[in-house]
């Protein structure tokens, strides 16, 4: 094995790791915005690291530059979906658990 | 190289956690919980697909991978706008 390859393997095995703790996350939690906030991060962290072992890996510059317009479109487009649905939640009567200590946004918004 | 059973360990780990993710999109219980369950399952079938592609060697699946994210991205913004305000437009 190359550099390269325990490189990758090591990427893609933090990947996995993201998603397993995401995946706890969204089972587990108590409301929609806690298991939001286990979901985006570890979604796009491991996408991301899995992305970048895969464009390490392929050794091909066409590919790698198509795998970088991935990885840049989901740093961009997973935390902005996940505030429309943070707002949207909000807005459509869902609520923090009533373990929350500080409700910031239902303050600004009244 | 790596051997390809690799990619699909990794394939098989990450269809295995979509499941988990479906039960939350089935349970519920509000309709931000689904979304935010199909979101985290369009995530994971858009890496899946990105693994195909080196698991097959074509790089045909990286371009289908672009237009998964893009499809998924505007479905999860549509769906919340509909959610906040009852409609698409406007």
């Amino acid at each position: 094995m190359t550099l390269i390859d325990l490189l990758t393997v090591a990427l893609l095995a933090v990947g996995v790791f993201f998603f397993i703790v995401g995946t706890i996350g969204l089972i587990r939690l108590p409301d929609v915005f806690t298991r939001m906030h286990a979901t985006t991060k570890g979604d796009t962290l491991g996408a991301v690291s899995i992305l970048i072992g895969l464009a390490l890996y392929s050794g091909d510059l066409f590919t790698a530059v198509k795998m970088f317009i991935i990885i840049v479109f989901l740093f961009w487009a997973n935390p902005t979906a996940s505030h429309a649905i943070a707002k949207a939640a909000y807005r459509s009567g869902e609520r923090p658990c009533e373990d929350t200590l500080d409700d910031a946004y239902g303050r600004d918004i009244e | 190289m790596l051997p390809e059973s690799v990619f699909v360990a990794v394939g098989i780990i990450l269809a295995t956690t979509s499941f988990f993710c479906l039960y939350r999109a089935v349970k519920g219980p509000s309709a931000p919980d689904r979304l935010v369950a199909v979101n985290v399952i369009g995530t994971k079938t858009l890496v899946i697909l990105v693994l195909f592609a080196f698991i097959y060697g074509r790089t045909l699946y990286i371009d289908v991978a672009i237009v998964y994210a893009l499809i998924n991205f505007l479905s999860t913004l549509t769906i919340s706008k509909y959610l906040e305000k009852g409609r698409v437009t406007g």
